[in-house]
């Protein structure tokens, strides 16, 4: 049992980069550049593990903290979310809204680390955050509840076997929860509607904006720790949305055929969020919560919709 | 001095006791069951901080306004101790007429200036409508729904009340009755506008006693009148949907002017119409459930509703606090005036940050215990008959989730423009860490709350007998070992979390974490001048103003402000950029109803003479018209 926690926990700090770079080997695919290799996101991550650390003038202890605390919470959330196992032995620590809880803490510490020299970009990326925010979180939480009115209760195994008990494959309710599900990754995660990764253009940047005073192995953490997020949310819609394949049972062979199967699922959606990025173009800063609003929207209804047609 | 007394209160207050003593003639009626107990822990438990605090806070001034405030302090404790223990009506009304008094005299500390006067006026003019409305609700409980009136003075103690059966519409009309008059004290939402007046007027111990436990009596006489007196049979599923709904508003409302507020103290008080938002949200829910047959989730609703007034209690105390050595340390009140507090101030501001996660309901704090069993208990919308039912539960929900999503936001601005940064002024370059008494009073209340967040299961157990004595409904619990490390399973034998677990979780995984991101630069650290976009020297104000966080919020929901703006054309000699939003209740309610009020006034002036002979005529016809009415039955 022990064994499958670690083996999660290394499964998501070992892949979350290599799904940063395959999906930047698909979009340089699909924009027909040479792409830099599955690696190039780990050779950043150990070159800056292994440069000094240059700090900002006028930082406070907080913002040496903020990193580790990052990192921690959502490593902390790697050993809840269920994926090689319907059910891992540390699942029932944490139900859906501990989990989304916890990525509100991290988002929470990593704003804090930006506000706390007083530049002018750290506050901006720290607000912006929050802006994109206050209507993701919501929203992730209807949606999550939409998921959880077939077994009634919020814990992820319960909801897991209650979506694969299979008694009627089609629910519209889950459709509109699905696309509510993409609005707020691509809002969460800092993906292209809302946010360029690779930006640093200053009118524009949320998540850059707030990393800009971090260097060294701190702003290796904290890019690390956003990587596994990003994996983190696809491994949740998996759960929610694409559960089949799971294995119940602890041995060694059913993992392994799990992870495998699971493999195959998270190339899949990381070609689909590199389409994403190649075929939109990036939204003003303004329009932006018209975009979480209807992640917002579309969540409520999802929920409403259970209750009009499927009761 | 009074604190011994009210720590004594704290812990005698688990003890659960009936007494009936009195006074021949009229018996005042006192009694402690398991609501008043609960509470009386919270009055006890939360004003203690603060008292202490207050030794720091008022050391400055002269003796006498020492004592005089240390003198209103006792009493507005003792007064509100006897509101909890009230089981009649008089001595209920008597307690709750002297809260209202000694809480206007406790604004009125500085009545010097003159907008504290007028926020004292208004929070007394609220006071007293509220009263008379709560008045009619027990004549009308103690007059056995007949119009004749209450038969003997027997009839105003609690017991006898509770046995009032009403029909239907009365009943309606006493839950009305109740919901306005204790709105008015809670600042529900057409009813709240003397609070973010009143709360920053108070120095900062009346402020965080004011909101973190005045506001909680009407909790408990809403719960009193509803649940004990009227009676749950007398209730209808529909009240719930009400106060649900009127919750989720007053709650969505509530944080969205706290977003918008430059001073500390007005952000709390609009967060407090939040946190009340969210309580009556869950009293809405509880009603909604045990009145369609659903006793665990709406024994759960309650527990919510008590788990958050308590915790309220406890982190609003401490974000009061925390406003009030802001203020003191820099002389200032405006947060766009502060910035760089943590280097001055890194024990207060620690406490300020924990009471900043649990306010934003962040995990593993109490603020998200009560909001987890709040949406566990929005969950089993699935299980109530009819659309509206579910719909209304749903909407709840949503405005639910939202509201805390931007309690962070505010929040967020609240720590980081105050704490955190470059000082924004000379005021808070030169500010210092408050004093000892203020440091152990505010550790006090941060261990308090970290209490309430990482052992739900002992807290719980606590409100199991509130709840159980107020709905007839049990909680369900674990009974295994180690069950005290858990949140309670819901729905019953179902999965729970554990916050202590989780934070045991976190910390063992920060630990290597901590060393990892030490190993290479250990030894090679250096400091330079923050990005200021290639300009050197970046100064204080090119930092976020707190107006800033407000910005996407006002252009977002624009139908909850009224807003003036004015912007220069191109050629104006002078251009200056202005704003002011106001609560709309301003110019749509109040306004008018003062104009009214006024013209009404101003047209009885007209039958005022000043000749004697007239004013004659005036009682003559009087008495005619009485005699008439008498005659008439």
């Amino acid at each position: 049992m022990v064994a499958v926690e670690a083996f999660q926990l290394l499964f998501v700090l070992l892949f979350a980069p290599l799904l940063y770079g395959w999906i930047a080997i698909v979009r340089a695919f699909l924009s027909n550049r040479t792409p830099a290799g599955l690696l190039q996101p780990w050779r950043n991550l150990l070159r800056l593990f292994r440069k000094e650390t240059v700090l900002p003038e006028g930082h406070s202890i907080l913002f040496i903290l903020v990193p580790p605390v990052f990192f921690s919470v959502i490593a902390g959330a790697s050993l809840l979310v269920p994926f090689l196992l319907v059910s891992p032995p540390l699942a029932p620590v944490a139900d859906a809204v501990m989990l989304v809880g916890l990525f509100s803490l991290a988002r929470m510490t990593m704003a804090l680390g930006a506000m706390d020299v007083g530049t002018p970009f750290g506050d901006m990326g720290a607000r912006r955050e929050m802006m994109v925010a206050f209507l993701t979180e919501p929203a992730t939480l209807m949606i999550l509840f939409t998921v959880s009115l077939w077994s009634g209760s919020t814990s992820i195994p319960s909801i897991i076997r209650s979506l694969t008990d299979g008694h009627d494959p089609f629910h519209p309710s889950l459709l509109i929860a699905a696309l509510a599900f993409i609005l707020v990754f691509l809002g969460e995660n800092a993906r292209i509607p809302i946010d360029n990764p690779t930006t640093h253009l200053e009118l524009t940047m949320i998540h850059e904006a707030m990393l800009l005073e971090y260097s060294g192995p701190l702003l290796a953490l904290m890019e690390w720790g956003s990587m596994q997020k990003l994996l983190l949310y696809l491994l949740i819609g998996i759960d929610f949305f694409a559960p089949s394949g799971m294995p119940e049972d602890p041995t060694l062979l059913s993992v392994l055929a799990g992870s495998g199967i699971l493999a195959g699922k998270l190339l899949l959606l990381g070609s689909g969020i590199a389409l994403i990025e190649s075929l939109f173009a990036k939204l003003r800063i303004f329009r932006v919560p018209e975009f979480t609003a209807l992640a917002y929207l579309l969540s409520t209804l999802g929920f409403l919709l259970h209750f009009v047609l499927e009761v | 001095m009074a604190h011994s007394g009210f720590r004594g209160l704290a812990e005698r207050s688990d003890t659960r006791l009936v007494l009936a003593g009195g006074i021949p003639g009229l018996p005042f009626h006192f009694r402690q069951d398991p609501l008043s107990s609960f509470f009386l822990l919270l009055l006890g438990a939360a004003s203690v901080g603060t008292l202490i605090y207050t030794g720091g806070f008022m050391k400055k001034e002269p003796p006498r306004t020492n004592a005089l405030f240390f003198f209103r302090t006792a009493l507005f404790l003792s007064s509100m101790g006897g509101v909890f223990l009230a089981d009649d009506a008089y001595i209920f009304m008597l307690s709750w007429e002297l809260m209202a008094l000694v809480s206007f005299f406790m604004i009125l500390t500085e009545r010097k200036r003159e907008d504290v006067r007028r926020a004292g006026y208004l929070y007394l003019l609220m006071a007293h409508g509220g009263s008379l409305l709560i008045l009619f609700a027990f004549a009308l409980l103690a007059s056995h729904g007949s119009l004749s009136g209450p038969h003997s003075l027997e009839d105003f103690s609690f017991s006898s009340m509770s046995k009032t059966l009403l029909s239907p519409p009365l009943a309606l009309l006493v839950f009305l009755l109740a919901v306005l008059g204790f709105g008015a004290k809670a600042g529900i939402l057409p009813l709240h506008v003397w609070l973010p007046l009143a709360h920053p007027a108070a120095p900062a111990p009346a402020s965080a006693l004011l909101s973190g436990i005045m506001l909680k009596t009407a909790v408990y006489g809403l719960l009193r009148i509803l649940f004990g007196l009227e009676g749950l049979p007398q209730l209808h599923a529909s009240f719930g949907i009400g106060l649900l709904l009127a919750g989720g508003v007053m709650a969505l409302f509530g944080i969205l002017y706290a977003l918008l507020q430059s001073n500390p103290k007005s952000l709390l008080a609009y967060s407090s119409i939040e946190n009340i938002g969210i309580i009556l949200l869950g009293i809405g829910l509880s009603i909604l459930y045990l009145k369609t047959g659903h006793p665990a989730a709406g024994a759960v609703a309650l527990s919510a509703a008590l788990y958050h007034a308590m915790n309220h209690a406890f982190f609003k105390s401490l974000l009061f606090l925390g406003a009030g050595t802001m203020v003191h340390a820099t002389g200032e009140t405006d947060l766009n005036r502060m910035g760089g507090l943590l280097h001055k101030m890194p024990l207060s501001g620690l406490f300020v940050l924990v009471g900043v996660f649990s306010i934003s309901g962040l995990p593993p704090t109490n603020g998200f215990v009560s909001e987890w069993l709040l949406l566990q208990a929005t969950l089993q919308a699935p299980s109530l008959s009819g659309t509206i039912l579910r719909s209304a539960v749903l909407f709840g929900a949503a405005l639910l989730v939202l509201s805390s999503a931007l309690a962070a936001m505010g929040f967020l601005k609240f720590f980081g423009i105050g704490y955190l940064g470059q000082p924004r002024s000379e005021g808070a370059r030169d500010a210092h860490e408050c004093s000892l008494p203020e440091r152990i009073g505010m550790g006090w209340l941060t261990l308090g709350t970290l209490f309430l967040g990482f052992f739900p299961a002992f807290v719980l157990s606590g409100i199991r007998g509130a709840v159980f004595s107020l709905s007839g409904a049990d909680l369900p619990s674990f009974s295994h070992e180690f069950g005290w490390t858990w949140l309670l399973p819901f729905p019953p034998h179902g999965p729970s979390t554990s916050p202590i677990f989780l934070a045991g979780l976190l910390l063992l995984l920060a630990l290597p974490v901590f060393w990892l991101a030490r190993l290479p630069g250990r030894g090679r650290r250096r400091s330079v001048p923050a990005w200021g976009c290639g300009y050197p020297g970046p100064t204080e104000r090119s930092q976020a103003s707190a107006e800033s966080f407000a910005q996407p919020i006002r252009h977002f929901f624009p139908v909850f402000f009224s807003m003036k703006r004015h912007i220069p054309t191109p050629d104006d000699p002078d251009p200056v950029f202005s704003l002011a939003v106001e609560d709309p209740h301003w110019p749509l309610l109040y306004r008018p109803l003062f104009r009214l009020f006024s013209l009404v006034a101003e047209s009885a002036e007209k039958v005022r003479t000043g000749r004697i002979s007239v004013y004659l005529v005036y009682s003559f016809a009087t008495l005619l018209f009485l005699l008439s009415v008498l005659r008439w039955r």
